[in-house]
């Protein structure tokens, strides 16, 4: 009981110290750390569909849709390398790459495919793609962007 | 010190270790956020480009195959 306790109380402890660092991160530190948010959730967004088309267990996940959710996706990650190279430059004080709100563009046209299915046969796409949009906001926010 | 004293103070020792060996890693994450140099930056960058272009790739061939 007591060392559950304990060892409960040392965690908030260092998920306070954890939250305190983050706070001090400056924007291009937090931007790298949401970059890499924002490249994990499309990479499972990519990893899921696939694994789900190839498991063939969702008639309406049809080819034309794969195919048409892939090249959405191929924007997104299209977007995404340039937003790494305008990041790699960027400096405090400088705009918001252009390029961020064009991952969320292309992660909506990826959401408005699978969600024309029927988001309960693929949920779990639904989701990963929803992860991406947040992901977004987070990296814009982190730049000083308000989307 | 009697026996109950000392099995206290060795259990008390035992969650500290436990503690601190849980925490090592979150707390070297820690002082690694305390600052990342812009090289770092760079670096982590230029990993997470590289896996994107592979990745789009893959997503290219899918709409390429048709």
């Amino acid at each position: 009981m007591t060392r559950c306790f304990l060892r409960r109380w040392a965690f908030a402890l260092v998920v306070a110290c954890l939250s305190a660092a983050c706070a001090s991160l400056g924007p291009k530190e937090q931007a790298t750390e949401y970059v890499q948010a924002v490249h994990f959730a499309i990479g499972q967004a990519q990893d899921v569909e696939i694994s789900l088309f190839e498991a063939g267990t969702v008639p309406g996940l049809t080819r034309e849709r794969h195919v048409a959710y892939h090249r959405a996706l191929s924007k997104a990650f299209d977007a995404e390398i340039r937003t790494v190279t305008a990041l790699d430059a960027w400096r405090a004080g400088d705009p918001v790459p252009s390029t961020i709100p064009e991952i969320a563009t292309a992660a909506t046209e990826a959401l408005s495919v699978v969600q024309a299915i029927g988001p309960a046969a693929v949920q779990p796409v639904v989701s990963s793609v929803q992860a991406v949009l947040t992901a977004v906001q987070q990296l814009s926010r982190s730049l000083g962007g308000v989307q | 010190m009697t026996p109950e004293q000392l099995n206290a103070w060795i259990a008390v020792g035992a969650i500290l270790v436990n503690v601190a060996v849980e925490s090592a890693a979150t707390i070297a994450a820690f002082f690694r956020r305390q600052g990342l140099s812009e090289d770092e930056i760079h670096q982590i960058l230029a990993g997470v480009k590289d896996d994107a272009v592979r990745r789009k790739a893959i997503s290219d061939a899918i709409v390429a195959a048709g």
